[in-house]
């Protein structure tokens, strides 16, 4: 079990911290609350709308299509790294690996995921 | 190194042939996806074939994955059952509306899943299967996308199944802070190695529990069976004969692994939980599809009975047992394929023919399809000489050696209460008058699997012997000493 203190050490910490922060906030700054600042922040842009306001379903397409190939950058990065130790088979192991996203991809153009319609 | 190609050449093949089916379903011209979905059964076949060649008992890939006889069983049955559905589909969908090739490598994507819960002998790929499988069948419950039952059972099963994966997944974590290993064989040596006291013994309790949980979602078992009827009746018919019949069968595969095998050394705190959700399940299911006038419905809930019947069978964990429990998964697919065969064949645009009273007067309009329901429904009742007998009759058996009289008891009062709904939908067929507006003929591809799937039915029942003992063989060295 003593192998898993520093995971216990890290969660009490990350507990910690985030209690911290946001209960020093509180007790340090100062609150002037006005019509304003009581708005919900969205990105500068003036709020409108209730927040269960319908959203077309393009960003989810969108949303979930970056999801995709964000991930696949993850696995790219650790493997670049250590391109020259894996030699031919990391070559033609992270092949495939794209050649599975490209027909993602190429299945999701071909469906009309890309179109802004 | 060869031998590790060789076990995971199947699994390559049919990965690829599932790609393949998405770049061909892309440019095809076809709507109805004829080509597409033969594609699909050639490549079914093909992984069937190729897992009987390249068949080998020790595990491969760091003790991952194994070829094993359980594994080409699994295998075998999940690609005869993806099969069927996937022929049954072909005329159906596009009369329900479905115009989506991707449908079929779905399909095909779903049966690898269960490919790899049986091959799996580590948690950890045991949890990727289940997942490959679970994705694929959530999109395809909610295929029909203009349809709010369609939706809502989508929904549904991607949320409690996300639930049921999560809580696995947490199991399976803290099983391995137990037992330093996510191998199955290692798992149950760790366990049976040390005394696990105090702390460690709860955590290994609230792990084996999760574990359970989220097989127990998977395999619909009562009290985790509540999403099973909203997503059988809104699922298309065609999907719903495959959940119920294969998706079912990759949870037992790896309920009984996890159970069997690494869990082995807590058989003793298992044994009263599988006793009570056995004879929970099979009475509440039983019990619920007898005020059902919804045949999907009565079939979902017929389907957590048998999720029941099969629990006693994993109750037993004996090698007797366990490969009854693979047979009375081939018999039920067998019938259950039928059963759903028969309503996607007759099913109509705007007539969904799922109610029991649509089916009345069958007999006299369609007489084959009548006949083939009413073996069906003898079979799923269990009445000899039909393959759902003597599955019933060797998991019964080889209960009452492992010493489960109680249980056996309540089984078989379960099976006379079942009686009840099944024959009820033969005499609606057989003593009801027909409406004035006929059903439609049966589709050709339909009445072709419902015809296989009846005469399988019935030489299960005549002649069960090769699938018992191939079902014995499979299951042989699964147990560890």
């Amino acid at each position: 079990m003593s192998d898993y203190i520093p995971v216990l050490i890290t969660l009490l910490l990350g507990v910690v911290i985030v209690a911290a922060m946001s209960n020093l906030n509180r007790l340090l700054g100062p609150r002037k609350m006005t019509a304003i600042k009581g708005e919900a922040f969205e990105c500068g842009n003036e709020a409108t709308g209730p927040g269960w306001g319908r959203f077309s379903i393009k960003f989810y397409m969108v949303a979930i299509l970056f999801i995709v190939f964000d991930v696949e950058v993850v696995f790219m990065y650790p493997w670049a790294v250590i391109y020259r130790e894996l030699g031919v088979f990391g070559f033609v192991e992270m092949a495939v690996f794209v050649l599975v996203l490209a027909v993602g991809y190429a299945f999701a153009w071909r469906k009309g995921a890309f179109e802004w319609r | 190194m060869t031998q590790a190609i060789n076990s995971g050449l199947p699994l390559i093949v049919a990965c690829s042939w599932a790609l393949l089916l998405i770049v061909v379903e892309m440019f095809s011209g076809d709507r109805r996806f004829v080509g597409v979905a033969w594609m699909g059964v050639i490549g079914l076949a093909v992984t069937a074939a190729m897992s009987v060649h390249y068949a080998s008992v020790p595990a491969v890939y760091g003790n991952a994955l194994a070829l094993d006889g359980y594994a080409v069983y699994f295998n075998l049955l999940a690609c005869t059952l993806g099969a069927a559905a996937m022929l049954l589909s072909i005329d159906y969908l596009g009369d329900a509306g479905i115009v989506r090739g991707e449908y079929y490598s779905l399909m095909f994507f779903a049966v690898i899943g269960v490919v790899i819960m049986a091959a799996a002998t580590d948690l950890i790929v045991m949890f990727i299967g289940l997942e490959t499988m679970s994705m694929a069948v959530y999109v395809l419950a909610g295929i029909r996308k203009s349809d709010l039952r369609s939706n809502e059972a989508a929904l549904k099963y991607f949320l409690l199944g996300a639930l049921a994966s999560a809580l696995l997944l947490y199991g399976v974590a803290l099983l391995y802070t137990i037992t330093g290993s996510t191998v199955l064989a290692d798992v149950s040596k760790a366990l049976s190695d040390t005394q696990h006291a105090g702390a460690d013994h709860l955590v290994l309790l609230l792990a084996t529990g999760l574990v359970l949980i989220g097989f127990g979602f998977k395999i619909a078992a009562v009290p985790f069976h509540l999403w099973a009827p909203d997503v059988y009746e809104g699922a298309p018919t065609t999907v719903t004969a495959f959940m119920a019949t294969a998706v079912k069968a990759g949870g037992f595969a790896a309920l009984m692994r996890t159970v069997l095998v690494a869990l082995a050394p807590m058989r003793a705190e298992l044994a009263p939980v599988l006793w009570g959700a056995a004879a929970v399940t099979m009475t509440l299911g039983n019990v619920v599809a007898l005020r059902q006038t919804s045949l999907k419905r009565m079939l979902a809930y017929s389907s957590i009975a048998h999720t029941g019947y099969l629990l006693v069978g994993v109750t037993a964990g004996t090698n007797e047992a366990g490969s009854s429990v693979l047979f009375y998964l081939a018999a039920y697919g067998a019938m259950n394929i039928g059963a759903f065969g028969v309503m996607a064949a007759l099913a109509r645009r705007g007539r969904g023919c799922e109610k029991i009273s649509d089916f009345s007067g069958l007999a006299q309009t369609h007489p084959a399809m009548a006949c083939a329901m009413a073996l069906f429904m003898l079979s799923l009742t269990g009445i000899p000489p039909l393959g759902g007998f003597v599955g019933k009759l060797y998991v019964f058996t080889a209960a009452m050696h492992a010493g489960l009289v109680w249980l056996v008891v309540i089984a078989a009062l379960n099976s006379v209460v079942s009686a009840a709904y099944y024959l009820g939908v033969v005499r609606t067929m057989y003593f009801d008058n027909a409406p004035a507006d006929v059903l439609p003929p049966a589709r050709p591809y339909a009445a072709v699997v419902v015809a296989v799937a009846a005469v399988v039915t019935i030489l299960l029942g005549v002649a069960p012997s090769p699938v018992l003992g191939s079902a014995a063989r499979a299951f042989s060295k699964v147990l560890l000493g």
